[in-house]
C-alpha cells in the first residue's frame, strides 16, 4: 500500500521529469534567407504588372503593400502574407477581374516561387539553430528502444499505450512536429512502470497457467452433460461462417503480463478456387491482432497452429473471427444452432444455418471448425530474467550498497541514455535510491525507482544533439552513434556502435560505411525496411477513404494488408539485393501473394504471403507506381482521383510539391440524367479549362492521368464503368503531356520519361531518405549536400544501399 | 442428412420406412409423442420367426427403397433425375375410422371397418388428406369419418393419402357436392397461405433451386396456387422437417426470384405437377435434394406458424410439451452413436453406465399395463400393448416411478393401468431395466397437456376430444389460447372412474368443454383401451397430484 511519502516522492518525480522534457522541446530555430535571383528576373517584374498600382508605394489596398516585400525565413508574419498573396493570385482573385488578366504561367511561375520559399520557412523552422536540439523518440522507435534495452514487449498501438505521432507529409518522426504534453508524461511514467515491473524479477516468480477454451466455453454449456452422457461432448466444434463471422467475445483473464504461447486446433475448408477461410484473433481493449492466418484443414484433419505474443495484464476480450469474404454474417442464419445442438460435424448443422457443402460434401463458402484455443503463459525463458541479471550485475552475493547502486546506474543509465553519463547526473539519480530506501523500499526496488527516472529522463525520450556550452555544427560520435542507429533500426545503438562511439572512431567515413553495411544487414534494419517506405510513400492513406462495400464487395482487411506488404516488401528486397532505385519506377518483377495476384487478375500464384513473382507485360504491373496500394491510397473510397495521383507523384517522385489549390475549387457537376457517359477525365477537362487553373494542373494532372487504366482499388481496367448516363461505358485514356512538352500514351510511356530523368527522381529520393534520417524538412543549404549524394548514386548505378552509404558519409549526415 | 455425401443420404420417405421397423403403434389415447416410437419386441421368441422374416423382408425392401432414393439422390447435373413420388399403385387400401389426430405431427390413428383393429399412421410429406371433395388437412376432418387410407406399402403405418367417401375420385366429384368442396378448397387455401406451399427440393445448384410442390389435388392445384407463382415474380423459400413444419418464415426465408415454371408427371401420389425453378440470394442447409421446404407466394404475409406448430417458438415462453419440441434424435441421428426409437438401427442401443444419467432419447419407450409390482424390490411385471406379451422388468437404482405426476412406488399406481416404459438392455439383451414408469395422467401433466371435451357420446361410450396445451404469453406479453395440437376419441365404460375435485362423480357430470386428465387400459386385440379414470378441471388435476405428496408430520405438542 503506498504510504503518503510515497506518493508525495512520485509526484515530485513527475513534476521534474515534466519541467526536464518542457525544456527539452524549447527550439530555438535560426532561418536561412538567401537572395534568390529568380525573384529578380520573375517575381518582381509581375507585382510592378499587376499588383503595386493598388499595394504599393503610393497606395496599400487593404494595408498591403508588396513591393518591398521580404523573405524572412524566421517571420511566420511575413511567410504568412507571401501565402496569402500566392492563394488571392492562385485562385484569381488578384488581379481584380476588370484588370488585365496574367498569363497563366506566369500565375504560375510566381506561385511555385511562393511555395517553395514557403517549404524552406517551414524546414528552416525545424532544422538545427540552437546549441542543443531535441527530437522526440516516435512511439514505435520508444517501443523498440525498450525491447532492446529490457528484453520487453511495449504495445505503442494498445488504446493505453502512447499517442499516435503526429505526420508531416507522410513523415511521422519529424522532430520539431513530436511534441510533448502532460497526457505524455503520464504515458510514459505508467508505461515506464510497467515496463521495468516485467523486466526485473522483483517478486516471486510467475506461475505458469494454462488456459483451455473448448467448444462449451465458446458456444455455451447448455448441452454439455447431455453430450457427456451421450459420448460426442469431445464430437462438439465450433462453426464460424466467412466475413467475420464471429463468436462473442471470449475474455482471456491476463494475470501477469509477458509471453503467451496460443495454441490453436482448427479445420478450414473453402470451395475449389474460392479464398481461403482465414482465422484472425483480435484483442479489441488493446487494439490489437494477435494472430492472422489462411486455414486449410479438412474437416477430419485439423490443424493445430501455435504462434507467440506479448500481453499485457488484464482481462481482454478476444474476438474469434473468420475473417473473409462471404455471406452476411448478421442474420440468424450465419449464427450458432444453439437450440436444438451444438455442431459436431458438417451432418448436423441446422436447416436454417447457412449451407457450407453442397449435396455432394464439397464446400461452397469458406468456413472454420474450432475445436479449442489455449493460452498457455507466461512463457519466462530466465528467473532472474535477462535484463534483471544485467542490471543487477554483481549477482546475489554483492553487498547491495550506494556504492553498488552507484556502479548499476550508471551503466543502465549510459545504455539508455546512448552517451556517458556525468556525475552530477549519477548523483541526482543516486539520491532517489536513498529516499526510496528510507521510505521502506528494498535495495531492488529503490533501483528501480532510479531506472524509472532514467526512462522517464529527457535524455532517454529525446535524441539530444548538441552542446549547452559551446556552439557546434558537427555531431560528437556519440550522437551519430544515435543519428545512425535511428536511422537504420529505429532503435537505440548496440553495443558495437556506442564502442565506436567511445573510441571516437564512428565519423571516420571507411568506418561509417562498414557500420552502413553492417546495420543493413542486420534483422533490426527490418525496421527500415518497412517504416521507410511506408513513410516516403505516405501508406498510411491506404485503406483511409475505405472502398465502398458495394461498388468494391471484394476490397476488404486482407487485400489492404497484402497491398500494403507488397509495396513495403518490394522496398525490402530493393534494399537486400542493393538494387538501384530504377526498380521502384519500373520492373519486370514484384511481390504478390494469392490474394493480391488475384486482385491484379494474375494467375499461378499461391499462399498467404507475398514473395517475388515475375511480370508479363499483359500483366501491366512494374515498379512501385502499379501497385495496389499506391494507386488506392489517393481514392476516396468511391472512384479514384487522378488529380490527388498527380500531386502524391509530385511530392514522392518528383519531389516538387504543388502549391496547395485555393479555397474556391467547385465540386465536379452532377451528370444530367441521360446524357452521354464520359469518363472522370473528360470531366476534369472541363473545370481545368479556367487559364488560373490550367497553370497548375498542366504540371499535376498528366502525372495522375497516366494511370487513368487503374481504378480506385489498382485494378486494371480498359474502359470506366458508369452506372448514371446514356450509351456504353466509355474506353479510357491515360495519354498525356508533360510540362516540358514530352508526350506519353500510358502509364509505361510516362514510367520511361521517369526512368530518363533517374538523376531527379535520385534527388527526391535522396531529399526522402534525409528527411527520414535527420527527422526533419531539408533547407536550401542542404540541397547542396544532396546534389552529391544524388552524383554519387548516379555513379553508383543508383544502388539503394549505395545511396544509404553516401548519405551517412556526406557532410549532411555528420553536421547538426 | 446435412452436409452428407447424397449417396449415403436418406430421403424423409426411407426414414420413415425403416422408421416402421420399429413401432407397433400407440394406444389411442395419446398420438405418440415424437413421431413414430414404439413396442418394438423386447424378447425374441420361436413364435416370432414368422413376424421376423417379414420384418427382414421389409428391411429388404427398405434398403432397396433407400438405394433406389440415394440412387436418385446421387445423380450428377448430367443426369438430373426429379426425386420420386410414390407411385401410383404403390398403395394398399384400408378402410377405417379416424379416431386420433395429430395435427403438428401429421399422424393419427384409424379403427379398421372390419376387424376393429387400431392402426398406427404417419403421413409421408408427399401424402395428402381429401375430404369433402377437395384437399384438407387432418384438422377439418371430424373424429369418427370413414376414409379410404392408401397405406404404403413399404410398411403399415405410412399412407401416402387418405380420402373421405366424397373424395375418392377427386378430380370428380358429385356435383350435389360442389358446393362442399368449394368452401373445403377456400379454407385449404387459407389454411396454406398462413403455412406456404409444401413440396421439396429436386435440386441445388449454385443459388438455383429445383422444387416440386405437394398436392393430392394436381387438378385443382394449379387452379388454387398457380397464379400466385409466376416467373419473375417473387416468392418466399423456408426450410421445413419432414413433417412440413417451418422454424421461423419471418426470419428464415429465402427472398426467391422465379426463373422457371415447370411441369411435373401427376401419375403418382403427391405431386402437384409444378415444378418451381427459383434463384435464391443464399443457400441455406435445408436446400438440399429430398429436403422439405416451404415455399410463400408473392404478396403473402410470411408469418410464423402458431406456437406448438412452429418449430422455434421464438419469442414465446420455454415450450412444455417436449413432443411438439424438434425431434433431435430423428433429424440429427449422427449426433446419436447409438440406436434410438428415431434412427440409426444398425447401431447397438445405448448401454447403462453406473453413475451416470442415460441421455435424453436413449430409452427404448414401451407402452404396456402394470400387472404386478413390488415396491420393495422395485420390480414387475407389464403387459405390453397391442401384442399382450408379458415383461418382467426392474426399476436401476436412479430409477423411478411416477403416479399422478407425482413420485410414486411402483406399488402406488393401480394394476391395470396403462404405462410408459422407459427401458435399457439386460446383460442378455432383453429391455427389462426401466429408468421410469410413469402413468398417462403424469405423462400429460409434465408436458401440460389437457384433454378437452369437444363431444360426447355415452351411449355408444366415446368421448371426443381435442388435445390441447396451456395458454402461454405471446410475442406482446399477452396469454393467448394456442389452437389445439390434434383430437381423439376416449373411450369410457361404468367402470371409469370420473373425479371433480376431490369427490367421485358419474360420467354424466362430463360436459363439452371440459379440461380432462385421464388414465387408462392397454389396447389389446379385441379389448380397446378406455379409461379407467378422467380428472375434470385443473384445480382436480392440481389436488390429484397433491393427494400424491407425503403430508408433513403433525407437530407434537
Amino acid at each position: 500500500m503506498m504510504t503518503m511519502q510515497h506518493a508525495s516522492f512520485k509526484k515530485t518525480l513527475r513534476l521534474c521529469v515534466t519541467l526536464l522534457t518542457f525544456v527539452a522541446t524549447r527550439e530555438i530555430v535560426a532561418a536561412d534567407t538567401p537572395t534568390d535571383p529568380n525573384f529578380a528576373a520573375a517575381i518582381k517584374p509581375f507585382f510592378a504588372q499587376h499588383c503595386t498600382a493598388c499595394h504599393g508605394e503610393k497606395k496599400q489596398k487593404g494595408d498591403l503593400r508588396v513591393d518591398n516585400l521580404t523573405i524572412n525565413l524566421d517571420s511566420p508574419k511575413i511567410m504568412g502574407t507571401w501565402e496569402e498573396v500566392m492563394n488571392r493570385i492562385n485562385s484569381g482573385d488578384m488581379p481584380p477581374v476588370k484588370e488585365p488578366r496574367p498569363k497563366p504561367d506566369d500565375v504560375a511561375r510566381v506561385s511555385d516561387w511562393i511555395a517553395s520559399q514557403l517549404r524552406d520557412a517551414e524546414a528552416a523552422k525545424q532544422s538545427t539553430g540552437d546549441r542543443v536540439t531535441f527530437h522526440k523518440l516516435s512511439r514505435e522507435e520508444y517501443a523498440n528502444t525498450i525491447r532492446d534495452l529490457l528484453g520487453v514487449t511495449y504495445d505503442v498501438n494498445d488504446p493505453t499505450g502512447l499517442p499516435e505521432d503526429p505526420d508531416w507529409h507522410g513523415f511521422q518522426r519529424i522532430g520539431s512536429v513530436l511534441t510533448l504534453s502532460p497526457a505524455h508524461v503520464e504515458k510514459y511514467l505508467s508505461a515506464a512502470d510497467m515496463i521495468l515491473n516485467e523486466a526485473l524479477s522483483l517478486g516471486a516468480q510467475p506461475k505458469r497457467d494454462l488456459v483451455h477454451w473448448s467448444p462449451f466455453d465458446l458456444r455455451g454449456k447448455a448441452f454439455e452433460k447431455e453430450y457427456q452422457a451421450r459420448g460426442i461432448a469431445d464430437k462438439v466444434r465450433v462453426d464460424l461462417v466467412p466475413n467475420n463471422g464471429a463468436l462473442d467475445d471470449h475474455t482471456i483473464d491476463i494475470k501477469t503480463a509477458g509471453e503467451y504461447l496460443v495454441r490453436i486446433k482448427v479445420s478450414g475448408m473453402a470451395p475449389a478456387n474460392g479464398s481461403p477461410a482465414r482465422l484472425r484473433l483480435y484483442a479489441g481493449d488493446i487494439n490489437r491482432l494477435l494472430f492472422e492466418q489462411d486455414i486449410d484443414a479438412p474437416e477430419d484433419k485439423p490443424m493445430t497452429i501455435e504462434f507467440r505474443t506479448h500481453l499485457p495484464a488484464g482481462k481482454h476480450p478476444i474476438r474469434i473471427v473468420n475473417a473473409v469474404h462471404g455471406p452476411n454474417p448478421e442474420a440468424r442464419r450465419s449464427r450458432a444452432s444453439g437450440t436444438p445442438n451444438h455442431f459436431t460435424s458438417l451432418k448436423t448443422r441446422v436447416p436454417w444455418q447457412i449451407k457450407f457443402t453442397d449435396d455432394d460434401g464439397k464446400p461452397i463458402v469458406p468456413f472454420l471448425l474450432l475445436d479449442w484455443i489455449e493460452w498457455d503463459g507466461p512463457i519466462v525463458e530466465s528467473w532472474p530474467t535477462r535484463a534483471h541479471q544485467q542490471i543487477f550485475f554483481g549477482g546475489e552475493k554483492t553487498t547491495k550498497d550506494l556504492a553498488y547502486a552507484r556502479e548499476i546506474i550508471a551503466r543502465f543509465a549510459e545504455r539508455a541514455w546512448r552517451r556517458p553519463v556525468k556525475t552530477a547526473e549519477v548523483d541526482r539519480l543516486v539520491k532517489l535510491v536513498e529516499k526510496a530506501q528510507k521510505l521502506g523500499d528494498n535495495f531492488e526496488t529503490s533501483i528501480k525507482t532510479a531506472l524509472l527516472g532514467i526512462l522517464c529522463s529527457k535524455n532517454f525520450l529525446y535524441i539530444e544533439e548538441g552542446n549547452a556550452t559551446a556552439q557546434s555544427t558537427q555531431l560528437t560520435d556519440w550522437e551519430l552513434a544515435s543519428r545512425l542507429s535511428y536511422f537504420l533500426w529505429s532503435s537505440m545503438p548496440d553495443a558495437h556502435l556506442l564502442d565506436l562511439a567511445r573510441a571516437q572512431k564512428l565519423h571516420e567515413t571507411g568506418t561509417l560505411r562498414a557500420e552502413v553495411k553492417r546495420m543493413v544487414a542486420d534483422p533490426k534494419a527490418a525496421d527500415f525496411a518497412e517504416t521507410f517506405p511506408h513513410q516516403w510513400l505516405q501508406l498510411r492513406r491506404v485503406g483511409m477513404f475505405a472502398p465502398d462495400k458495394v461498388l468494391y464487395p471484394e476490397y476488404d482487411e486482407y487485400l489492404e494488408k497484402s497491398m500494403i506488404a507488397e509495396t513495403v516488401g518490394f522496398f525490402g528486397d530493393v534494399l537486400k539485393r542493393n538494387a538501384s532505385i530504377r526498380e521502384f519506377l519500373d520492373s519486370d518483377w514484384t511481390l504478390l501473394n494469392e490474394r493480391l495476384a488475384r486482385h491484379y487478375g494474375i494467375d499461378g500464384v499461391k499462399g498467404a504471403n507475398v514473395h517475388r513473382v515475375a511480370l508479363k507485360p499483359d500483366d501491366h504491373r512494374g515498379g512501385i507506381l502499379t501497385h495496389g496500394s499506391i494507386l488506392s491510397l489517393t481514392s476516396d473510397g468511391t472512384r479514384h482521383r487522378p488529380v490527388h495521383r498527380g500531386v502524391w507523384m509530385l511530392e514522392s517522385i518528383v519531389g516538387k510539391a504543388a502549391p496547395p489549390p485555393p479555397a474556391n475549387v467547385p465540386a465536379l457537376n452532377t451528370p444530367v440524367p441521360g446524357a452521354p457517359k464520359t469518363t472522370l477525365r473528360e470531366k476534369l477537362e472541363s473545370h481545368r479549362s479556367d487559364a488560373n487553373c490550367a497553370a497548375c494542373h498542366r504540371k499535376i494532372d498528366p502525372l495522375g492521368m497516366a494511370f487513368e487504366n487503374y481504378d480506385a482499388i489498382g485494378r486494371w481496367r480498359t474502359v470506366e464503368t458508369i452506372k448514371d448516363g446514356s450509351g456504353s461505358d466509355p474506353k479510357l485514356d491515360p495519354s498525356g503531356e508533360l510540362y516540358d512538352g514530352r508526350k506519353f500514351s500510358d502509364a509505361n510511356g510516362l514510367k520511361h520519361f521517369l526512368l530518363d530523368d533517374t538523376d531527379k527522381f535520385a534527388t527526391a529520393f535522396a531529399e526522402k531518405l534525409a528527411t527520414y534520417a535527420l527527422r526533419r524538412g531539408i533547407t536550401f543549404s542542404d540541397r547542396i549536400d544532396l546534389k552529391r549524394v544524388a552524383e554519387q548514386a548516379k555513379a553508383n548505378d543508383y544502388k539503394l544501399g549505395s545511396m544509404i552509404e553516401s548519405l551517412v558519409t556526406s557532410e549532411l549526415f555528420l553536421k547538426r | 442428412m446435412n452436409g452428407v455425401s447424397s449417396k449415403f443420404q436418406a430421403s424423409e420417405a426411407s426414414r420413415s420406412l425403416s422408421l416402421l421397423l420399429l413401432e407397433r403403434g400407440p394406444t389411442s389415447a395419446a398420438p405418440r409423442a415424437r413421431g413414430v416410437r414404439g413396442n418394438a419386441r423386447i424378447n425374441p421368441t420361436s413364435s416370432d420367426t414368422k413376424a421376423s422374416l417379414i420384418q427382414l423382408k421389409f428391411s429388404l425392401l427398405t434398403v432397396g427403397l433407400a438405394l433406389c432414393f440415394s440412387t436418385v439422390c446421387c445423380a450428377s447435373d448430367a443426369t438430373f433425375k426429379p426425386l420420386e413420388f410414390p407411385p401410383s399403385g404403390s398403395a394398399h387400401l384400408l378402410n377405417g375410422e379416424l379416431v386420433t389426430a395429430d395435427f403438428i405431427h401429421r399422424a393419427g390413428q384409424f379403427r379398421d371397418s372390419k376387424t376393429g383393429e387400431l392402426h398406427d399412421f404417419i403421413m409421408q410429406s408427399v401424402a395428402a388428406i381429401l375430404y369433402n371433395g377437395a384437399e384438407a388437412d387432418l384438422r377439418d376432418v371430424p373424429l369418427g369419418t370413414p376414409m379410404r387410407f392408401h397405406v404404403s406399402n413399404a410398411g403399415n403405418s405410412q399412407i401416402v393419402l387418405a380420402t373421405d367417401e366424397i373424395s375418392k375420385n377427386i378430380p370428380h366429384i358429385e356435383p350435389s357436392n360442389e358446393a362442399a368442396a368449394k368452401e373445403q378448397r377456400k379454407n385449404f387455401i387459407e389454411f396454406t397461405k398462413k403455412r406456404g406451399v409444401p413440396g421439396w427440393i429436386d435440386k441445388s445448384d449454385g443459388n438455383t433451386l429445383t422444387i416440386t410442390f405437394f398436392s393430392g389435388d394436381p387438378s385443382n392445384f394449379k387452379t388454387m396456387f398457380r397464379n400466385d407463382f409466376v416467373v419473375g415474380k417473387d416468392a418466399a423459400v423456408c426450410v421445413a422437417n419432414a413433417e412440413l413444419r417451418t422454424w421461423n418464415p419471418g426470419t428464415d426465408k429465402e427472398k426467391a426470384t422465379i426463373v422457371e415454371i415447370q411441369n411435373a408427371p401427376t401419375d403418382c401420389y403427391g405431386c402437384s405437377g409444378v415444378r418451381l425453378v427459383v434463384n435464391v440470394p443464399y443457400m441455406l442447409e435445408g436446400f438440399r435434394r429430398g429436403r422439405c421446404v416451404r415455399v410463400f407466394g408473392s404478396g403473402w404475409p410470411v408469418k410464423d406458424s402458431f406456437y406448438g406448430e412452429s418449430l422455434m417458438g421464438y419469442g414465446y415462453g420455454r415450450l412444455q410439451t417436449t413432443e411438439l419440441m424438434e425431434n433431435v434424435a430423428k433429424d440429427y441421428p449422427d449426433q446419436f452413436p447409438f440406436r434410438t426409437d428415431y434412427g440409426n438401427e444398425k447401431l447397438p442401443w445405448f448401454q447403462l453406465k453406473t453413475g451416470i444419467a442415460p441421455p435424453p432419447f436413449a430409452e427404448h419407450l414401451v407402452f404396456g399395463e402394470l400387472v404386478k409390482a413390488d415396491a420393495a424390490a422395485r420390480t414387475g411385471q407389464f403387459r405390453t400393448d397391442r401384442s399382450g406379451e408379458v415383461v418382467d422388468f426392474a426399476l436401476i437404482p436412479e430409477g423411478e416411478a411416477k403416479y399422478l405426476d407425482a413420485k410414486a412406488t411402483l406399488a402406488d399406481i393401480p394394476g391395470g393401468t396403462r404405462c410408459r416404459f422407459h427401458l435399457f438392455q439386460d446383460e442378455k439383451g432383453a429391455f427389462t431395466k426401466a429408468s421410469l414408469v410413469s402413468d398417462e395422467f403424469s405423462f400429460l401433466a409434465t408436458n401440460g397437456i389437457t384433454y378437452r371435451i369437444e363431444a360426447s357420446n355415452l351411449s355408444a361410450g366415446k368421448l371426443n376430444v381435442a388435445r390441447q396445451i396451456p395458454e402461454t404469453k405471446n410475442y406482446n406479453g399477452d396469454m393467448e389460447r394456442i389452437p389445439d395440437i390434434g383430437r381423439t376419441e376416449l373411450r369410457v365404460n361404468e367402470s371409469t372412474r370420473v373425479w371433480k375435485n376431490d369427490q367421485q362423480v358419474k360420467l354424466s357430470d362430463l360436459a363439452v368443454g371440459d379440461a380432462l386428465l385421464i388414465n387408462l387400459t392397454s389396447e389389446q386385440k379385441g379389448s380397446p383401451s378406455r379409461c379407467t379414470d378422467i380428472w375434470i378441471g385443473v384445480n382436480t388435476h392440481k389436488l390429484a397430484t397433491e393427494s400424491r405428496k407425503p403430508k408433513p408430520a403433525p407437530k407434537k405438542k
